[in-house]
């Protein structure tokens, strides 16, 4: 600025300067201003200053991690407007949920894309899970943010089911009757465990709280710093996985989009760089701490990383948006102790374990969910080969790959038998043969 | 990567533009626009036409404080010509409101009379009719549910199917089973006392008309109601809310701290004349009257009144004895195990009276052909096929015997057959009809029943099957033990851990299981026969022979039956102690 002296240069400069004092880089146009852009901001430090394009490959990543941050948002935000309007009292809550209806401005829709936030985050972070293993992305030394992934995925669902009660209808009490039933086979402490959970004996007031404070306070809470360390690990950990070829210049380029100059930053070429000097907060293990020739298969992440994470994000919102204006979330009569639905139905991403507890109570309600935990946490431990990383169902994991791929199915026929093939008395239905359903109770899944 | 970015920021732009639009250009501000216009064009004031045309939709609401908690009716934000008197002829929203003297807008609102959510600004949100709203708007004929919520003195002329439906209540004994609180104090089905408060008025007319569409357990007997009859069933409970909004605190608390009412006053059940007239009456005259006004007939039959879930009640002075007929008017259960009859919350002269009629009520003559007597007397029950599912079957516990099944039938002596249809099957719905069709009547019944419905099935009979007359083992504390030991190792998944019947398996069994706390029918056995059908098993049904499956000696058959006993011990005779150790008998069928 020519005239940022005296009066009038104060006045004419006053915007300019609380934008400057707010944002301490211009919009970068050079190499060093990219660079200062995303280390200089809060918001975007937690990212890398470059990035490896492997990591922004689509058909890698699939965008599942950021989509399922994304969706965390979109609950953080409904989620907020929701608690102004809803009252944790079972004399008051369904209430609260039929007032949303209709009486509170955008009522409607922020519950729903609530709830369709919500089931589409289990699925997400499911998928995900799927991505990171296919790619064997858990090896090390990114045993940890596995395991983390794992604790993440089991608040997710915790965050999910805890939810599920606060309408306080039909669905919520009787679901979660059931979910707190299955905790009560736990050995030696299941009772003990339910009655934690419950404060009471049954599903009521107590246990409305309970669920109310865990799902609003300590599980996004939780998940909140497992994401922060999650993220964290992801860059101490050498950036997402890529394949062990990555980062070897080869006479062919492995990446159209950066040899067209799609990707801003990085020479059309995949070349080899002199080495750099970094500070302190350069000293990173892994491949990006760069000594001597190394190839560099980097971009910048401003722009390349934000605009892709900015991608997901939106279409992320966008679906949500479509799907909650189309489907209302669904809410049945109010929570009726003395009349259970028959059947009656855990949330859909438990209906494969109320499936198993339908053949062996312990096994399928604890022995088999504590196995397949187990199992997951300890996988990088035990599974340490470095073949096949960073590659999607790679030929030297095929063992691994066909494990994995069997149970996820099982699971997943699990889940449709529950949701879709059982009827009243949890008998073998068929649904096309199925009359149509009677009065309301079971409307609205 | 940029182009896809602009262009889902743009759709998600446009979805909230959609989103915004909905909500701040509602239907209600084009209704008021609306009707300024036309009331503009109705004035001729040139001041208030001015003031009508640059006017501004807004909010209109009214609060209403003074009855019960606050409410605030929006309404008017789109029937914003309720009070304009020019609007008669036009279309809702904008239709002007009938006159309603000293019910003024301003104090009673509008959800006060009509239901619905008077906070809500969009029609399905206002008038309630998303799913689960309870009280959704009232249709014309049912606004009296929420005239008597302050008009609340018995009777009131401003509610005729309220008051008719109050009647219905009784004269078809709905008393008896729910409770009202201050009408009535049944136990047996749901407290009805706000009803109305959680429940639209389409539930609780689907709950009358079916009630197993909701619920497919319910015992509740469907009622023989005519749609209107139901109307009014409805609106009267319509108007159950629990607390009357007029009332004072005092008055709730002292309503709450009376007693319930074992028996209303006569004038509410039966028509005022009568009332007056009864006293004069002798007390089977009284019987008769009383038998059709306090919903006997809501189930039973009586000639030609069926209420399709109960005994015929034609043939009573010739079944039953005023014993039998006053204990189980004062307990049905502890006549018959599995009656859904409920106990009459009734003074005991009225029971009297009813016995007084049904004994000295003539019995109709029956035709002489064993067909035309199955039709009228048995098919009820047991099915014209046979099949033990006649009009009543699902109310009776345990279920009519199918006689269609020959194994069953086939395995039992003649005797027993003529037997059970001459002195009935105590503990159950089965009557005795010996006084009614004669030995030789039932004999040739019981032939014709197996000539039509069996025919063609060759059975073997049974044949040397050792059973001991008596038990052999003496009953005593540590038999009883054993016996219950056994039945916890063999019995109790179809008979039930208590023993009555319900086990897992029972749902998936025909004939179910027996309930064996059924008192009147243990009793009414011979030790030979409970220990024969123990050891032998019961052939048609899923009984096994335990005596062989099980390998269980004689002994502890009568280590069972002890146990058994001692499950129906109560109100009955001590059991018989006496050991008879060499008492088995070679019994030939």
């Amino acid at each position: 600025m020519k005239n940022d002296t005296g009066f009038f240069g104060t006045i004419l400069s006053f915007p300019a300067n609380i934008w400057k004092s707010i944002f301490r880089n211009p919009i970068p146009s050079s190499d060093l201003g990219r660079s200062q852009t995303t280390f200089s901001n809060l918001f975007l430090h937690i990212h890398p200053v470059k990035t490896h394009s492997n990591s922004l490959r689509p058909a890698y990543t699939l965008g599942l991690g950021v989509m399922a941050f994304s969706l965390f948002l979109i609950l953080s935000v409904s989620g907020i407007l929701l608690m102004f309007y809803y009252v944790p009292a079972t004399t008051q809550a369904y209430n609260r949920m039929l007032d949303l209806n209709g009486t509170v401005a955008f009522g409607t829709l922020i519950r729903n894309m609530h709830r369709w936030a919500a089931h589409g985050m289990v699925a997400v972070v499911i998928l995900h899970l799927c991505r990171v293993f296919y790619t064997g992305s858990y090896k090390p030394p990114r045993e940890f943010n596995w395991v983390v992934g794992v604790i993440l995925m089991l608040l997710t669902l915790g965050a999910s089911f805890t939810g599920y009660l606060l309408p306080w209808d039909q669905l919520a009490f009787w679901a979660v009757t059931v979910g707190t039933a299955i905790a009560g086979y736990a050995p030696v402490f299941g009772e003990q465990i339910r009655f934690l959970l419950l404060g009471d004996r049954i599903v009521g007031q107590e246990a409305l709280i309970r669920f109310y404070v865990l799902h609003v306070a300590v599980i996004p809470t939780l998940i909140l710093i497992f994401v922060a360390v999650h993220f964290w690990r992801i860059r101490k950990d050498g950036g997402l996985s890529r394949p062990a070829d990555a980062d070897i210049p080869e006479s062919q380029p492995r990446y159209p989009d950066a040899i067209a100059g799609k990707l801003e930053g990085l020479a059309p070429r995949v070349k080899t760089e002199k080495a750099k000097t970094f500070g302190v907060m350069g000293v990173v293990k892994g491949p990006f701490n760069k000594v001597g020739q190394t190839p560099d298969n980097t971009v910048y992440s401003w722009p390349n990383l934000f605009i892709a994470e900015l991608f997901v994000f939106a279409l992320t919102l966008l679906v949500i948006l479509v799907i909650s204006m189309v489907w209302a979330a669904p809410l049945e009569a109010p929570a009726n102790p003395l009349s259970p639905p028959n059947p009656s139905k855990a949330p859909w991403y438990f209906l494969g374990l109320q499936e198993m507890v339908s053949y062996s109570a312990f096994w399928g309600g604890v022995g088999v969910p504590t196995i397949m935990v187990v199992a997951l946490i300890l996988l990088p431990y035990f599974d340490r080969g470095q073949h096949g990383v960073g590659v999607w169902f790679s030929r030297h994991r095929l063992l691994a790959v066909i494990v994995f791929t069997t149970l996820l199915l099982v699971n997943l026929i699990f889940v449709i038998i529950g949701t879709f093939f059982r009827g009243a008395n949890w008998d073998f239905v068929i649904p096309w043969e199925q009359p149509a359903a009677h009065g309301s109770a079971t409307a609205g899944h | 990567m940029r182009y896809a970015l602009a262009t889902i920021s743009v759709l998600v732009l446009a979805l909230h533009g959609i989103v915004f639009y909905d909500q701040f250009f509602a239907k209600w501000q084009d209704y008021q626009e609306e009707y300024y216009q036309k009331a503009a064009e109705l004035t001729d004031n040139a001041d208030l036409k001015k003031d009508l045309q640059t006017r501004k939709p807004q909010i209109e609401q009214t609060i209403v404080r003074g009855f019960g908690e606050e409410r605030v009716d929006r309404c008017m934000s789109c029937h914003i010509a309720v009070d304009d008197p020019r609007f008669v002829k036009v279309d809702q929203p904008l239709r002007t409101h009938p006159p309603v003297s000293g019910h003024g807008f301003a104090t009673f609102g509008c959800t006060m009379c009509h239901d619905g959510n008077g906070r809500a600004l969009d029609q399905v949100g206002a008038h309630g009719t998303h799913p689960h709203w309870p009280q959704p708007l009232l249709p014309a004929y049912a606004i009296e549910a929420n005239c008597v919520q302050c008009h609340n003195e018995p009777g009131w002329e401003g509610a005729p199917a309220v008051n008719r439906g109050r009647r219905l209540f009784f004269e078809r004994a709905c008393f008896t089973c729910h409770t009202i609180a201050g009408l009535s104090a049944g136990s047996i089905g749901p407290d009805l006392s706000d009803e109305g408060h959680k429940r639209t008025i389409a539930f609780t007319d689907q709950k009358i008309e079916n009630p197993r569409v909701q619920n497919p357990t319910s015992t509740m007997p469907r009622q023989n109601l005519t749609k209107e009859q139901r109307t009014d069933l409805v609106v009267f409970l319509k108007a159950q809310q629990g607390q009357q909004i007029s009332r004072a605190p005092l008055q709730k608390f002292r309503a709450s701290q009376a007693e319930r009412p074992k028996w209303l006053p006569l004038e509410h059940v039966v028509s005022a004349e009568t009332a007056t007239a009864l006293p004069t009456m002798t007390s089977a005259d009284q019987g008769a009257v009383m038998l059709r006004s306090v919903g006997c007939l809501a189930c039973h039959k009586l000639e030609d009144v069926d209420g399709k879930v109960g005994p015929d009640l034609a043939y009573s002075a010739a079944q039953r004895d005023a014993t039998w007929l006053m204990t189980h008017f004062k307990d049905p259960k502890s006549v018959v195990a599995g009656s859904i009859m409920p106990p009459y919350p009734l003074p005991e002269e009225i029971f009297q009276s009813l016995t007084d009629y049904l004994l000295v009520k003539p019995v109709p003559a029956i035709p002489a052909d064993p067909k035309e007597q199955y039709a009228l007397l048995c098919a009820r029950c047991h099915g014209e096929e046979g099949n033990g599912q006649g009009i009543i079957y699902t109310y009776l516990d345990p279920r009519p015997r199918d006689l269609t099944k020959a194994a069953f039938m086939k395995s039992k002596t003649h005797e027993r057959l003529v037997g059970s249809v001459m002195n009935g099957v105590p503990g159950t719905s089965m009557a005795p009809w010996g006084r009614v069709l004669g030995e030789q009547g039932s004999a040739a019944l019981v032939d014709w029943v197996l000539a039509t419905y069996d025919k063609g099935s060759a059975v073997k009979p049974p044949a040397n099957r050792q059973v001991p007359q008596v038990n052999l083992v003496a009953y005593a504390p540590d038999s009883v033990k054993r016996g219950e030991e056994i039945f916890l190792n063999r019995c109790w998944g179809c008979h039930g851990k208590k023993a009555d019947g319900h086990g897992p398996n029972a749902a998936d069994i025909h004939p179910r299981p027996r309930n064996l706390r059924n008192t009147p029918f243990v009793k009414s056995l011979t030790y030979a026969r409970l220990h024969e059908s123990i050891k032998y098993g019961i052939q048609g049904t899923a009984m096994p022979a335990a005596g062989y499956d099980f390998s269980l000696s004689d002994n502890s058959i009568g280590d069972l039956i002890n146990y058994i006993e001692s499950l129906n011990t109560k109100g009955a005779a001590t059991p018989a102690t006496t050991p008879a150790p060499t008492a088995t008998t070679e019994v030939t069928k």
